[in-house]
């Protein structure tokens, strides 16, 4: 395409049909269409995505099939629809008219620094609504998907207008800046305005379709893969305890990256499809031979954005300071813009900013590595060739070598990244031993090595021992052979009469590969987020990264609301009384006793039975409404069914409070529940409660906060714990002891209880995407019953229920209103069949009345 | 091939591609797709068209469109004498 946005003379765009042309349509319409039945076969993403596929494979049969004028239109009107297919109508719209109104202030007839302070004013309007401080009269779904369509390509439309390197067309900007597949993508690659234009079918369309068609299998592929090892081979950083699981960490935080190139290459080779003929967005970047080399393989696009506007122009400015000065400031200005702007770029898909010192670190390492990399290539250019040089032994161990000495180095650098901090990552290597010195020397070495054998290469090529390979040829039907076989054999590999008959391990590897959820060590943290208010999630987690970009603004933990009051002794914190506030999404109203219940008299009337509920955020009803909750569901059904003269009725005075568990629920019970002097104390516990007294611990030792109780003071001697550790290396410490922590916990509160006469009650809550008992809900439910309690287990409570039906959102694990009707009938029906060692009497009809109809009268 | 593209052909040659074949190296051969031409090498030849030619190259202008191939060089160099 030329300047004018016309095709090229040499543009082979098809506008008639012969047998061989169609054949070759048929070809890559069907192998798109076995593209989007592996979208669906392995939940790709989203179901959005899905949708988008579907349109997008439609899309493509017409337009390849449109007289070349109408394709761009055609492509303009497709990548609008998918907007409001994905988003819907009303969001949709709101998104395309923000998009045309910035798009509008680029094309203002007034001069073009005025237009651009403009832009930014607006864009630092839509900055302080993203950051919730101005209110917008639209959903703040939109902002990702904005951000992530605007937030760079503004800054290359600008750049390319001002100085005239394409002309625009409505239909060319309007599919540039809204192209198909960025509405499901918030992570996209930043692609060049003239790059899009000028290689608009500049080859045989056949061929431009079948590279996309590659492509989207190859992102496909990189995705599966991803899963492979984020299921398999992520370590969270308290397991690295020697040089081996250090190797593990480091290596599968660097193959994570694989979730963005596949992404990439599904997103880019999507827009193949329509004739956009871009080059590669990543290129064996797993290989790099050096750090450059790494920076021009890694996101290539993104590359190409930090040369064009800043790098160029920086070394163009100083060109009279020498090469080494402009190389330096040139280099150090690119990776600082990089490290800046990816926090810009968090900011518009997350809603806050994310700038650590860490990540400054990792860019400033990468930063000197290139710089360094650079002088060298500046006095040692690498070699080129026009040909293709071929593979000599000499050669590939020199490669061999440099490539392996960057890998090292890469993935040693991706392991700081994914920290949550310097001291975290200090702290593995200083577990790694004589292994972790030799890890670190390794590179150094090797790179030692490929110099000293790059001599021996340069006097081969100059005695004429350069032999040349012959170019790669690109051939159609092959391509579609491979393509086409490859993608029906993983649809085939995903029917369970298929698998089921492979090895164990491949069997493994593929239930893997169509897991779309979160790995272990996510779900800890999904949940650990909610209940210590982490939801600063370490920007390489991609997976939780992605869960938590949908959380819509406000939905915080509760210790991040006013409702929380903050205590500065080990409880951390409790509910503040006489609230009345929307929370997740429901209303949350509390007592004067700061209880989510309805107002209870301090002193018990004597012809009731009173129950006490301890628990966490399931029993304080997180995400649904005060009448939902299934303790309030639970005390209705109780008093519509209670029988014979003993008692009148039933109170249950929800103490649930979030995050407290284990140790905080022992002293809530001895601050404040035996005041209320109840009958039966119902403590709810979770599979947390062998984890979150050793977080809590962990925490208040490093934060300095008294340690309650001496039993547990000793253990932490025990231990050989101190405050000035790192809190993960007092929780990897004290995790051993986190059982005895438990059966500790729970003797003491059957003993207070039988001490006062009050019945201890242990009743066991699934989280809703536990289907089965666990070796450690059984090691539970057995310490209770050695503890003394009456045991109650609702661990099977949601069989037959799917998760998605159970959950409150796809962030937020936390029961429904239908999770609490469950847990309310499942707990009356266990409490009716063991009522005379809850109650020590028959208190309640003969049979449970059918719980469908259980409602709360609270 | 006029007397423009054979000086910056050369230089090419020279430069970064020793030991290859010059009639490897044709008009449209693609140089910074094609993995010749990085930022280091892009800087260099920049300094020679200057200084060779007596123009001076923007920024902006060291891309693909401009530098792609000794054609498009050739018709940056012709654009601004």
């Amino acid at each position: 395409m030329n300047q004018n946005g016309a095709l090229s003379d040499t543009a082979s765009v098809r506008t008639t049909f012969d047998l061989v042309s169609l054949s070759r349509l048929f070809g890559i319409a069907g192998q798109f269409a076995l593209l989007v039945l592996l979208v669906r076969q392995f939940e790709i993403e989203s179901r959005a995505f899905f949708q988008l596929s579907v349109l997008a494979w439609c899309g493509f049969v017409v337009h390849a099939i449109l007289p070349l004028k109408w394709r761009l239109p055609f492509f303009a009107a497709l990548s609008v629809a998918s907007i409001l297919v994905v988003l819907g109508v009303e969001v949709g719209l709101w998104l395309f008219g923000l998009g045309l109104l910035l798009i509008g202030l680029c094309h203002l007839p007034i001069d073009f620094w005025k237009r651009v302070v403009l832009i930014a004013a607006v864009a630092s309007i839509f900055a302080l609504m993203r950051a919730g401080l101005l209110e917008a009269p639209w959903s703040g779904a939109i902002w990702p998907i904005l951000g992530s369509m605007f937030m760079f390509r503004l800054a290359i439309y600008l750049y390319d207008l001002r100085h005239r390197k394409i002309q625009p067309s409505l239909a060319r900007t309007i599919g540039y800046f809204f192209m198909i597949p960025n509405v499901c993508f918030p992570l996209f690659p930043v692609i060049d305005y003239t790059r899009f234009n000028k290689h608009y079918y500049d080859q045989e369309d056949y061929l431009i379709y079948q590279r996309g068609i590659e492509w989207m299998f190859r992102g496909i592929v990189h995705l599966l893969l991803y899963r492979l090892i984020y299921h398999n081979f992520v370590l969270d950083p308290s397991e690295v305890n020697s040089i081996g699981t250090f190797v593990q960490y480091s290596l599968a935080a660097f193959l994570l990256y694989l979730r963005v190139s596949g992404l990439f290459h599904l997103a880019v080779g999507m827009l193949l499809m329509f004739g956009f003929n871009l080059h590669e967005t990543h290129r064996l970047y797993y290989f790099a031979s050096g750090f450059t080399d790494f920076w021009r393989r890694i996101n290539i696009y993104w590359k190409d954005f930090m040369m064009k506007l800043f790098y160029y122009p920086v070394r163009f400015y100083l060109r009279g300071s020498g090469e080494f000065t402009s190389i330096l400031i040139g280099t150090l200005v690119v990776f600082t813009g990089t490290w800046v702007l990816h926090s810009y770029q968090w900011f518009w898909l997350r809603g806050d900013v994310l700038l650590e010192w860490h990540d400054g670190l990792f860019w400033a390492i990468l930063a000197v590595l290139v710089i360094v990399n650079s002088l060298y290539e500046l006095k040692h250019p690498p070699a080129r060739d026009l040909g293709g040089r071929a593979w000599t032994p000499l050669r590939f161990a020199i490669t061999a070598c440099r490539t392996a000495a960057t890998f090292i180095t890469i993935c040693l650098l991706w392991s700081l990244w994914s920290s949550d901090s310097l001291a975290q990552w200090l702290s593995m290597i200083g577990k790694t031993g004589v292994g972790g010195i030799a890890l670190f020397m390794a590179p150094p070495v090797l790179f030692g090595v490929a110099r000293l054998l790059k001599p021996l290469e340069q006097r081969v090529i100059k005695q004429g021992g350069r032999i040349q390979a012959p170019p790669p040829r690109t051939i159609f039907w092959r391509s579609v052979a491979i393509t086409a076989t490859a993608s029906v054999a993983l649809i085939l590999l995903r029917l369970p009469a298929v698998y089921t008959e492979l090895p164990t391990v491949a069997v493994v590897a593929i239930k893997t590969a169509f897991n779309t959820g979160l790995n272990e060590r996510d779900k800890t943290l999904l949940v650990r987020g909610y209940y210590e208010h982490l939801m600063a999630v370490n920007r390489q987690n991609t997976a939780l990264r992605e869960l938590y970009s949908k959380r819509p603004a406000g939905w915080d933990s509760f210790q991040d609301t006013a409702g929380w009051r903050q205590r500065p002794d080990f409880l951390d914190g409790e509910v503040r009384p006489n609230l009345e506030m929307s929370f997740k999404g429901a209303m949350l109203r509390t007592n004067s006793w700061g209880m989510r219940d309805r107002e209870y008299a301090l002193d018990k009337p004597n012809d009731v039975f009173r129950i006490a509920a301890l628990g966490a955020s399931t029993v304080f009803g997180s995400g649904v409404e005060d009448h939902q909750t299934f303790e309030s569901l639970f005390e209705s059904e109780l008093n519509r069914n209670v029988v014979g003269k003993a008692y009148a009725g039933f109170e249950v005075l929800n103490f649930g409070t979030p995050a407290r568990l284990g140790l905080r629920q022992l002293i809530a019970l001895r601050e404040k529940v035996f005041d209320f002097d109840p009958d039966a104390v119902f403590y709810f516990a979770h599979l947390q409660d062998l984890t979150f007294p050793i977080n809590h611990l962990s925490q208040a030792l490093r934060d300095g906060k008294e340690i309650p109780f001496d039993y547990i003071r000793q253990l932490l001697v025990q231990a050989g714990v101190s405050r000035d550790m790192l809190v993960d290396d007092i929780r990897i410490a004290l995790q051993p002891h986190a059982h005895a922590i438990a059966r500790w916990t729970y003797e003491q509160i059957v003993q207070d209880c039988k001490a006062r006469g009050v019945a201890p009650v242990w009743v066991y809550l699934p989280a809703t995407n536990e289907r089965s008992a666990t070796k450690e809900a059984a090691m539970l439910t057995e310490t209770a019953r050695i503890a003394g309690f009456v045991v109650l287990d609702l661990g099977d409570i949601y069989r037959g229920h799917g998760q998605t039906k159970l959950a409150l959102a796809e962030w937020d694990n936390h029961p429904n209103a239908l999770g609490h009707r469950l847990l309310a009938e499942g707990l009356y029906r266990v409490v009716h069949q063991q009522q005379e060692a809850v109650f020590g009497r028959i208190v309640l009809q003969t049979a449970p009345v059918a719980t469908a109809s259980i409602q709360s009268s609270k | 091939m006029s007397d423009t593209k054979e000086q910056v052909k050369q230089f090419i040659l020279e430069q970064f591609l020793p030991g290859a074949e010059p009639d490897e190296l044709t008009d449209t051969t693609p140089l910074i797709s094609g993995g010749i031409l990085d930022s280091l090498a892009t800087m260099k030849l920049v300094t020679f068209i200057e200084q060779t030619f007596g123009i001076t190259v923007q920024a902006h202008e060291a891309d693909e469109d401009n530098l792609g191939t000794l054609r498009d060089i050739e018709r940056l160099i012709r654009s601004k004498r």
